[in-house]
Formats: structure tokens, sequence, C-alpha cells
């Protein structure tokens, strides 16, 4: 049974109206799809919100605005009996559903292109699961132990490092320094743009994500690459069970971008759209486990200076095309940090693409946690190497406010751990929390 | 009808993004999204006109869109 979610301290998705308890009673009154609030997120285009919200205004919604709190920070009981909460920093209307039908609107509505706003999606809330499941745990385990003895195999000098290996923490964790860690990421905005989340797994209750699409599919992720990667990135400090801990920065405020399709594909507008979201909303941490074997794009160039310049570093995988091909994009832009995976011996795996390459991580047999009913799956590549170092980069953000975008990315070198290879293969070494 | 794929145009920063999207929109462009945190502006048009963008004032780039995914083994 994963910890009970511990009641929303500055709501990150603030009521319009209900608090999170009376939404949930209203939900499982009415039955049907209990993943949804019964609120909308209406996403105004960039530079269109003030006139949306207006439009929004005009159509008779009695709405509250984030600039009216102090630093911003909207408590929820004191937003009144407002249809709609406007956040004019990131461009998005918070609006309860009957406000919505009452004025025709939903989310299966076209929106017109010369329309304000971009997106209108259900706002998800998140309960716990109770069930264990011991056959999964014990399959986990033999998992956990097959995936230590493939990297004994291979692991020549790092062997006892292996042995060291902390009971219960996966090998990546392990080798990051993460369990020793005081940091949590706590208050750290960590984006992940990817195929979306299971944003109702057991081990995120009580997480509150912040969601969006980029590619006309809902945030739910059917593919599992997304929510592997979060979990990396973002996943529970303890897990139920005997389950190991797979995840880095357990405090850290998730946003997901849906940039790649339930099959794992998508496009460089829609990878660009997800990385101006993440940028407006400041996360100084946005991972991207994607790519594709072009040369340096110009977009992503200006993106990752773009987020630099915000206090933001884009970190993202190198690519899977083996030692010969040169890094892919994004990562091989030179605003963009690119990552190559590491097996269990701490060599560099053999799919890890390399050339411009930042730092080295674990990306071979990773466990981490799938889409149920599932939960918990093993992955490998230079996809799974990025969110360690989103994960680790998320933690030293915590320890500085000046740890911010070129100067984390800096910090993350210097604290990183060499290792007997090229830095074409694993640039400054292996990441390490702090 | 003319094949309008989709494009992917950078700004140099020289302009305001809004003065670049009329003048991209007089180009030819359709304009699709504006990323304005990252001066990034997607559209579609036809690759003649994709030709002329380039020599639009304020224009860094103009690139294909293309297919990104995850990549093997992940």
């Amino acid at each position: 049974m994963a910890k009970r979610p511990t009641p929303a301290r500055p709501a990150p998705t603030p009521a319009a109206t209900n608090g999170i308890e009376a939404m949930l009673l209203a939900a499982q009154a009415h039955g049907g799809d209990s993943l949804q609030t019964g609120r909308y997120l209406v996403t105004y285009k960039e530079g269109a919100q003030e006139a949306g919200m207006k439009a929004m205004k005009a159509q008779g919604m009695r709405s509250a605005d984030a600039r009216d709190f102090t630093n911003q920070a909207v408590d929820v009981a004191d937003v009144g009996d407002a249809d709609m909460l406007m956040f004019p920093e990131i461009g998005v209307a918070l609006v309860n559903g009957p406000a919505m039908q009452a004025r025709g609107m939903g989310t299966q509505d076209e929106i017109a292109s010369d329309s304000a706003m971009q997106t209108i999606e259900p706002e998800y809330f998140v309960f716990a699961e109770g069930a264990t499941d011991d056959y999964l745990r014990g399959f986990l385990s033999a998992a956990e132990t097959i995936s230590r003895d493939l990297g004994r195999a291979g692991g020549r000098d790092a062997a006892d490092e292996i042995d060291a290996q902390v009971l219960g923490v996966t090998w990546g964790l392990t080798a990051c320094r993460v369990p020793p860690s005081l940091r949590s990421g706590a208050g750290i905005r960590v984006a992940v743009l990817d195929t979306g989340m299971d944003l109702g797994h057991p081990d995120f209750a009580g997480r509150a994500f912040f969601t969006n699409t980029f590619v006309g599919q809902p945030v739910q992720d059917l593919h599992s690459h997304g929510t592997h990667c979060i979990g990396t990135a973002c996943g529970p400090m303890a897990p139920a069970g005997s389950t190991p801990r797979y995840g880095i920065a357990h405090r850290s405020i998730i946003f997901v971008g849906k940039v790649l399709t339930n099959s794992g594909s998508g496009t460089t507008a829609s990878v660009l759209a997800g990385m101006n979201w993440a940028i407006a909303n400041r996360c100084a941490v946005i991972s991207m486990s994607l790519g594709s074997q072009a040369p340096v794009q110009a977009a992503y160039t200006a993106a990752g200076q773009a987020a630099l310049n915000n206090g933001c570093l884009i970190v993202a995988a190198s690519g899977n095309a083996g030692a010969a091909a040169f890094t892919g994009a994004p990562a091989n832009s030179p605003t963009i940090f690119a990552v190559a995976s590491l097996d269990p011996g701490l060599a560099p795996s053999s799919f890890s693409s390399g050339g411009k390459i930042e730092l080295a991580a674990p990306g071979r047999d990773v466990f981490s946690a799938v889409p149920r009913p599932a939960r918990y799956g093993i992955k490998s590549g230079t996809s799974m190497a990025t969110p360690h170092v989103a994960g680790c980069a998320a933690l030293w953000a915590e320890t500085s406010p000046n740890l911010r975008g070129a100067s984390l990315w800096a910090r993350l070198q210097a604290s990183a751990r060499p290792l007997p290879f090229a830095a074409a293969r694993v640039g400054r070494g292996l990441v390490q929390a702090p | 009808m003319p094949d309008t794929p989709t494009w992917i145009i950078t700004a140099s920063g020289e302009r305001p993004v809004a003065e670049l999207v009329a003048s991209l929109r007089k180009s030819g462009l359709v304009v699709g999204s504006v990323l304005g945190e990252i001066g990034v502006i997607t559209g579609q048009c036809t690759k003649v006109q994709a030709a002329a963008l380039r020599r639009v004032a304020g224009v860094a780039d103009v690139s294909p869109d293309a297919p990104v995914d995850i990549g093997p083994p992940g």
C-alpha cells in the first residue's frame, strides 16, 4: 500500500470552486471515469491569454486571478465561488465543469484556429489503490538479481561496486549515489516530455501532476515509456512492500508533457511545443528521452538557449544508434545537455550514441514504473539514462536557488564521477547526486 | 492540390515575434503555433514558399518538420 497522499500543501492544481475531498466525493457519487475532477484546464495560445481570459469574463464567468494572491500562491479556500481561476503567468485557466457546460464548451470541441484557446483538457486527480501484488514483487526481485548478475558478468573492475549495492534500491540509483543524498527535489519543477504518464499509478498517489498534451491524445500513458522515465526522475522514496526504490526526486513537482503519441512517435513541432510549455512554466529541469538521427536543429538550439536564459536545463538522450553513430537531435544542440548510457558494470552501453556527450548515467536494465496493471518493468536505452540525470539535477537544484540553467549544467559536470572512457562516450563521467 | 508540409521557423530575435509572424503570413505561411518562449513558429506552406520564408527579415532558419521517436532499444 502506497503512502497515503499528503494533503495538497500549496495545491499545485488549485480548486476553482471545490476542495479536493469534495470533488472526490462528487466523482464517486456519479461514478464513471473517476480520474477526472470535473474541472477543466484551458490553455491559451502564446500571447493570447489576456484576450482569451477577457472573453471568458465577457461570457459571464466569475473569475479569480492568481496575481491577487501573495506571490501567486493560491489558497484553495480563498478562491470562493469563482467559476474560473486564472494563471496569467502560464496562460492557463482552471474552470469548473458546470460553468463550461453552461457555455457549451467541452474537451471534445474543435477549437477554432483563430481562438485564443490552444487546448481544453480535463483536470485529473489521483488516488491510491491499496492492493499489493506479491507475485509481481517476487518476479521483480528475481529480475533485479538477474540484472545484477548480468552486470557482474561484464563488470570487471566494477564488481566491488555492484556488491556494495544497497538492498532495495535499483543499481542505477546506487551508482548515482542517490540513497545517501538528503535531497528530495522538494519544490523543484521537473518536466518530462514523453509519451505521458499513468496518472493513477499507485506509487504516485498524492502527487499532483501538471499535464498537457501536444499530440491530440490524452496525457494518460498507453505506451509505458513516459511513465518509466517519470518513475526514474520523480518516483517515490519508498515504494510499497519489497519494491526497490527506483525514483530520484521524490518530492519534485511533476510536469507531464505528452509530445509523443501512444505509439512512441511524434514530430519536431510537437516536441518544440512541449519545450515551450515547460520553459513557460519555468521548470528547472526538462527531461527529453527522445530524438532523431538528424544534424543540429536550429529550433532545438534556440529552445535550449531560451531554457538556459530562463533558469531551465534541458537534458536529452544521446540516442540508441550505437557508438559509431553521432549524438542525435535534440541532444546534439550545444545548448542541450546530452546524456549517454552505462551498463551495470559502468562501461558505456553498446547502443549508446556518442560524440557530443555531457554526462553518462545508468541506462541498461533499468527498473522503474510502468502503467497499470503491470506497474513495474525493466527497460534499456539512453532514454533511461536521461531521467537519472534529470532526477539528480532536481536534487542539485534544491540545494541552491542559484543552481539553475548554466550553473546547474556546470555543477552536474563538476560533481560527476570520472570514468576511464573517452569523453565522446561518457562525457565528464557518471552523474552523482548531491 | 499542392503539397503543404509543416515547417519549423526559428526567429533570429532581431524582430518582435508578432511582427515576424505577420511577415511570414504575408509570405504564404499558414501559421500553426507561435512558440513565444523559444522564438519558434510552426506552420504550413509549399516548398517554394518555404524557400522564400528563409529570406524574410528576422528568420534564422526554416526546416521541415520531421519524425521524432524514442528509438530502439528503449
